[in-house]
């Protein structure tokens, strides 16, 4: 495995609401290398999203405040480094894909404007220099007729095509790490699939690192060389893709895995539903979060919130059960 | 584009007709002294000089009668002795004075224009300037200040405005400075007014309207900040002044923009009150005098040299709108 | 001034107010919900509106200028001497006195005491600012409603209609109104018919926005598949719903009618003497903003703050009522 690119140790974001404190991302760890895919897997309101936006300064402040814990990119913190030093590293090093392509490109600027703007503000590129490189752009994301391209405006765009142009603004600094918040949900099915296998091509050319935030298990198992699962705005298992998908220790995983449409199954029922409702994030249920919903919980699980635990090389999982070998043979792959 | 215009100019033909025949219908049954009586005064007319009046502006035919005569002196094309011809537009002559409507119109206008256009210019300058100032700091003391002031603004009577600020420019100030500092509160001083005396008329005039353009502008600056292309624009890298003025301004003013020119039409239409308070020969005070005076040809012309002025500038108006937004500008909807 | 500026900003704030989320239960039920929301609604917005301290604070000032113009006669000639008659005795030793215990704003040129005058005064801005505004949203909501539900041509119709009433500079058109006006029919009703006639486009445009909005709601399309009857869909459904923008724009109203009342007294064109109003009160003392500026100063003074208020209590009603704020 290649240098350590990224790591985020602890982290914790809190949003201060009248009706509470919302607790989005509470102690999230994990660390990421160049040229590597990390998943980060989970419901709504998991905390998958607010984690990139607080590593990203995009939080707003208030009400939302990072109550602890780091993130260092090569080294420098990127929590504590001043508003100024996170602008030249923003879109530079570390650059953010969104997840609705029709509303996240300004509609009163060109296209090449957009294209062109971190180049000037990053590489302190002359406005002719950066133009041209945006073309360049284009093309290397797949936009035919990139000249004529760079003169139009987001509407004259579908939105499979935004995306491309905001995948090409991305990757504009060639920075070390692309993170992607649900690129393909906006998208139809067919589009989804081109998307994902741009990115793919692009990091497989730059070596960039991509952290790919997503609900789909489907876009995990397509492009994840780990995967984090989070819940509640904490991780509750983390492994490599494999790993996950072969051997799975926690049972929300095993929920997310079963809720996922299968050919191969010979099972009764089909699709698996995981019941109940996620958490309140400003009454967090005492002990294991998930257990509430858990088919398995014991009373262990009503009191004391389990730690991720070390189950086999790299895999970790937030269970009490987690290296329970008895428990992990009601995972229902087993039957499968 | 064009077919925009020619749409907005089609528009314009039934209000055109419907606002001209609506004061017609309104002229004809209106009860009260009669326009030939108010002419003379006190003295009484001999019989034959008034029969000749009558005759002359044609108040004996009926209403329908005078009403296509009155479009078809507008028309600039006319039939003569058979023969198509051009003419320059005919808006009559005055019944009380027996001048051209169009002279009395002429002399009126550029007083009105002078003030509707400082109006504006003040109104710009204060109403953006405050609105952004409030919305970047939303909830901040100055904040506080620009929405309560805007309240205060939009619920002054105008004419009342005018006559304090006379008292305290004008008044007061001359007697606490021993007459060394102060502005003259009305009238004009010949074709030119020194731009002293349009100061407090304009700023009267643009006191209700630089409320409403603070307020718009605060409101869409406010939820264009929290739109994801400023999202995508800090993810960039770009200063939180880049934000506000490469970014979030020029969709924001576009709304504005529309107000103000909309705003400009209606003072253009006359501003009655300032005009009344200031003693300023504007076009609104011009026609509320011919309707006291029931002056009909003046009303007439002036509410139809008005419509005209106000179509005119709602037509700018739209094609600003075009040039600011580029959804406009190249129709909607992709070309995928 | 008045209607014809404030609408278009209020247009603007509350043209997409509220449509609710479509429920997802039977016609029946979600007819029935329906009625249930716009009453839990409106306690709701009640409860909200008191925790608005600046609207709660104009609300009171509303009641009490309200509560003093209707109590005037029994204090005010007793304390302050008769407010429209002029005393010719003591008219030149009583006329432009300074501010004194006896007289909180001093007198006016013939001798009368201007308290007791601003107070007469609040009967006429009421009373137009209430009436107008009854009038204008009368017309307005069954055009509005008219255009909004049979749409197509009554729709096309109507909205050419406000078209011409918009295009017309508001002001000159209710100068002109009012010259029209029978020769001796003058003071507050002309006034009243004038200002509520000249109001009701807005109101029109702002319904029909409302019904259009609230017509495509789920509940209504359900409604109307189990056969609901026109009226009783305009009735019992849209009108509930999409009454808040109206009430909202109604509040608001009102102040810019007293705003109108006072600028046509103030061409001469309102209330005459001896009918006390604002407007004409600044109008007659022109002559002494040199001499004695409290004079304009008092009245003036009045109009801004009883309009004021409404103004604040509309934004009040319109923060309370914003349904997307309490979703």
């Amino acid at each position: 495995m290649a240098a350590e690119l990224l790591s985020v140790n602890e982290l914790k974001v809190h949003f201060h609401t009248r009706d509470g404190v919302v607790k989005a991302v509470d102690g999230v760890t994990y660390s990421l290398a160049s040229g590597e895919t990390l998943g980060v897997v989970g419901e709504s309101g998991s905390g998958k999203s607010v984690h990139a936006l607080a590593m990203m300064g995009l939080v707003p402040m208030p009400p939302g405040k990072i109550e602890g814990g780091d993130v260092s990119l090569s080294g420098r913190s990127l929590i504590r480094m001043s508003e100024n030093e996170r602008r030249g590293v923003c879109g530079n090093e570390i650059a953010m894909v969104f997840q609705d392509p029709m509303t996240s490109l300004n509609p009163v600027h060109r296209i090449g404007h957009q294209l062109a703007e971190p180049l000037r503000i990053h590489k302190g590129m002359g406005r002719r220099d950066a133009w041209a490189r945006a073309g360049e752009l284009l093309q290397m994301v797949g936009i035919p007729n990139p000249e004529s391209r760079l003169n139009g405006y987001p509407h004259q765009f579908s939105g499979g095509m935004r995306q491309r142009v905001m995948i090409a603004m991305a990757i504009a600094c060639d920075p070390g790490i692309v993170i992607a918040d649900e690129p393909t949900t906006a998208l139809d099915a067919t589009i989804q699939a081109q998307v994902l296998e741009l990115m793919r091509g692009i990091q497989k050319r730059s070596g960039l690192a991509i952290i790919m935030i997503t609900h789909d298990l489907g876009v995990i198992a397509d492009m994840a060389d780990r995967v984090l699962v989070m819940y509640a705005g904490r991780a509750v298992e983390l492994g490599s893709a494999d790993q996950l998908f072969r051997d799975a220790r926690h049972p929300y995983t095993w929920g997310l895995i079963d809720s996922l449409p299968r050919y191969d199954t010979t099972e009764q029922g089909g699709l698996r539903p995981i019941g109940g409702q996620p958490p309140s994030l400003i009454n967090l249920p005492e002990g294991c979060s998930f257990g509430p919903r858990c088919r398995y919980t014991q009373d262990i699980c009503r009191t004391s919130a389990p730690a991720l635990m070390e189950v086999e090389d790299g895999h970790r999982a937030a269970c009490h059960f987690a290296c329970d070998a008895g428990l992990r043979d009601l995972s229902p792959r087993k039957h499968a | 584009m064009i077919k925009y215009i020619m749409r907005r100019v089609l528009q314009f033909i039934p209000v055109f007709f419907g606002v001209t025949l609506a004061l017609f219908l309104i002229a004809n049954y209106m009860p009260g002294a009669d326009p030939v009586r108010m002419r003379f005064g006190e003295r009484t007319p001999s019989p034959e000089v008034k029969e000749q009046l009558v005759k002359q502006y044609g108040l004996d035919r009926p209403w329908y009668e005078q009403y296509g005569r009155y479009i078809a002196g507008l028309s600039p094309v006319k039939v003569t002795d058979g023969s198509l011809g051009i003419a320059s537009p005919d808006l009559g002559t005055s019944i009380y004075t027996g001048r051209r409507v169009s002279a009395i119109l002429g002399e009126a206008y550029p007083y009105t224009i002078r003030l509707a256009l400082l109006a504006i210019v003040i109104e710009a300058v204060f109403g953006i300037g405050a609105g952004i100032i409030s919305a970047v700091k939303q909830y901040s003391f100055w904040d506080v200040i620009v929405t309560l002031s805007t309240s205060v603004l939009v619920s002054l009577p105008v004419f009342w405005v005018g006559m304090m600020l006379q008292w305290f420019f004008g008044i007061w100030m001359k007697e606490a400075t021993g007459g060394v500092l102060y502005l003259p509160i009305s009238g004009t001083s010949g074709i030119f007014p020194s731009v002293a005396y349009m100061i407090l008329p304009a700023i009267t005039l643009a006191s209700v309207s630089t409320a409403y353009a603070a307020r718009i502008t605060r409101s869409q600056l406010l939820e264009v900040m929290g739109q994801d292309y400023i999202r995508t624009a800090r993810a960039k890298g770009v200063s939180e002044r880049g934000v506000l003025w490469g970014h979030a301004l020029k969709n924001a003013l576009i709304p504005v923009v529309t107000f103000i020119g909309l705003d400009l039409g209606a003072m253009l239409a006359g501003a009655v009150l300032t005009e009344a308070v200031f003693n300023w020969p504007g076009i609104g005070f011009t026609i509320a005098r011919a309707i006291a005076q029931r002056d009909f040809p003046i009303v007439f012309g002036g509410v139809t040299v008005m419509l005209f002025a106000v179509m005119i500038i709602n037509l700018l108006v739209d094609v600003s709108y075009a040039l600011l937004d580029p959804r406009i500008r190249y129709g909607v909807g992709a070309d995928e | 001034m008045g209607w014809g500026r404030m609408s278009r900003e209020v247009m603007a704030d509350i043209a997409e107010e509220p449509t609710q989320e479509p429920t997802k239960e039977s016609a029946k039920e979600s007819a029935e919900a329906a009625a249930k929301r716009s009453r839990t609604l409106l306690t709701d917005a009640w409860c909200r509106l008191c925790k608005n301290r600046l609207a709660i604070v104009a609300l009171v000032w509303i009641c009490l200028v309200a509560l003093a113009a209707i109590t005037a006669g029994l204090w005010i000639p007793a304390n302050f001497g008769d407010p429209a008659q002029i005393d010719s005795v003591t008219v030149a030793s009583q006329r432009l006195l300074p501010i004194s215990a006896k007289h909180p704003f001093g007198t006016d040129d013939l001798g009368r005491d201007i308290f007791g005058r601003v107070v007469y005064g609040a009967r006429v801005s009421l009373t137009v600012g209430v009436l107008a505004t009854f009038i204008a949203v009368g017309i307005g909501v069954f055009f509005g409603a008219l255009a909004g539900f049979y749409g197509r041509l009554i729709d096309a119709l109507i909205m050419r209609l406000t078209d011409v009433f918009l295009a017309f500079p508001y002001i000159l058109f209710a100068i002109l109104i009012l010259a029209i006006m029978p020769e001796g029919f003058r003071g507050v009703i002309p006034v009243v018919l004038a200002i509520g006639f000249l109001g009701w486009p807005t109101f029109a445009r702002l319904f029909r926005g409302s019904v259009l909005a609230v017509k495509e709601a789920d509940y209504v399309v359900a409604g109307r598949a189990l056969g609901a009857s026109d009226m009783r869909l305009i009735f019992r459904h849209i009108a509930p719903n999409a009454i808040a923008p109206v009430l909202v724009y109604a509040t608001m109203s009102i102040g810019g009618a007293i705003l109108t009342e006072a600028a046509l007294s103030f061409l001469g064109l309102g209330v005459q003497p001896p009918a006390i109003s604002w407007g004409q009160m600044i109008e007659s003392s022109r002559g002494y903003l040199t001499s004695a500026p409290g004079l304009v100063f008092w009245p003036g003074l009045a109009i801004l703050s009883t309009v004021l208020a409404f103004t604040l209590l509309g934004d009040g009603v319109r923060d309370a009522l914003d349904v997307k704020a309490g979703d």
